[in-house]
């Protein structure tokens, strides 16, 4: 049995999967789609996000004082920042395993987000980090002026 | 005041059991886990949404300013939490609880203020997507006084206290621009911003 933290997590993890989805589909950042279809991706986002909601508060008593086995808000936010940042790891690897063979024009090497546009995510942050790595002093000494 | 905010809150309260499907709408919707939650959620769908890389980066830092004023706001909170405390209602009247037995200050809300100040700085940002935050805010606050956990007062204050916290961090947002600029780069290196 899952404990009220675990639960609450899964719940994050799974509904920011959904969201994430959402987001990606309507921002057109199509390197990091699971699903290239945007009915599938906001249909399925959407149905995962709320599935998730129903699934946490059908399966206990949610409102439980912080003392009584609930989560007090520091480490609500706590395992939020986990759940959420664990979606973004899922998402990451498996839309770089499904976005495979997509491989764009070349980004500028500042491009951030753009640059996942229509590259693969492993793809388009190897890019990244190699020109960081081969330019680390210029980039550092960019990085903290300006 | 006070005795007419007592009167509002008996009202509003003494419609539990009326309908028990509102009831268990509500037991949802006060819960510390589906509103604040779902506005974290949109907050993050913020950061990706939109395609040009301005109105992105606007998006990106309303993020950090709307964290920042939920931040602020709680702080608001507890100062005033410090200086007064009010019991919660259904320590002082014959009131139906649909939630837990919180033990702080009934004045203000301080879960209505995080939220509030969320939504009040994304309106800065984004009107359409700040009037949705604000209207969630909205119906956490009404939810929060059906169920008998805070009088309508607490609400309100949460939101008064709110607004200008989240206004002024809007407006003074380039003080926290060392900050996010920074952040922002390190995860733009990521491909993430």
């Amino acid at each position: 049995m899952f404990t009220f933290a675990t639960d609450y997590y899964l719940c994050v993890l799974i509904a920011a999967i959904g969201v994430l989805q959402i987001a990606f589909s309507i921002g057109k950042i199509r390197g990091l789609l699971i699903f290239k279809s945007p009915i599938i991706a906001r249909g399925g986002g959407l149905a995962l996000a709320v599935a998730a909601f129903i699934w946490f508060f059908s399966t206990g008593t949610r409102n439980i004082n912080d003392y009584e086995g609930g989560l007090d808000a520091n480490t609500q936010a706590l395992f939020f920042f986990f759940g959420a940042f664990s979606a973004v790891v899922v998402t990451f690897v498996v839309a770089s395993i499904v976005n495979y063979r997509m491989a764009g024009p070349t980004a500028p090497r500042d491009a951030g987000l753009d640059a996942v546009r229509d590259t693969n995510y492993a793809k388009a942050l190897a890019r990244s980090l190699s020109y960081w790595w081969k330019n680390w002093r210029t980039q550092t000494k960019d990085y903290f002026s300006g | 005041m006070a005795h007419a905010d007592e009167r509002l809150f008996l009202w509003l309260n003494g419609f539990v059991g009326t309908i028990p499907a509102l009831d268990r709408v509500v037991t949802w919707l006060v819960s510390d886990y589906l509103i604040p939650v779902t506005l974290a959620l949109a907050l993050v769908m913020m950061w990706f949404i939109k395609t040009d890389r301005d109105t992105r980066e606007r998006h990106q830092i309303g993020v950090f300013v709307a964290l920042t004023a939920m931040a602020l706001s709680s702080l608001g909170v507890f100062i005033v939490n410090a200086m007064y405390f009010r019991p919660r209602p259904f320590e002082s009247l014959d009131a139906t609880l649909l939630f837990y037995r919180p033990t702080d200050s009934s004045f203000p809300s301080n879960a209505a203020a995080a939220v509030f100040g969320i939504a009040f700085a994304v309106w800065g940002v984004n009107r359409r997507i700040g009037s949705m935050f604000i209207a969630a805010a909205a119906v956490y606050g009404f939810s929060r006084v059906y169920a008998g956990v805070h009088y309508p007062l607490d609400i309100v204050a949460s939101a008064l206290i709110a607004a200008p916290v989240a206004w002024l961090t809007f407006r003074l947002r380039d003080l926290l621009m060392p900050i996010v600029r920074l952040v922002m780069k390190a995860v733009r290196i990521l491909c993430l911003a």
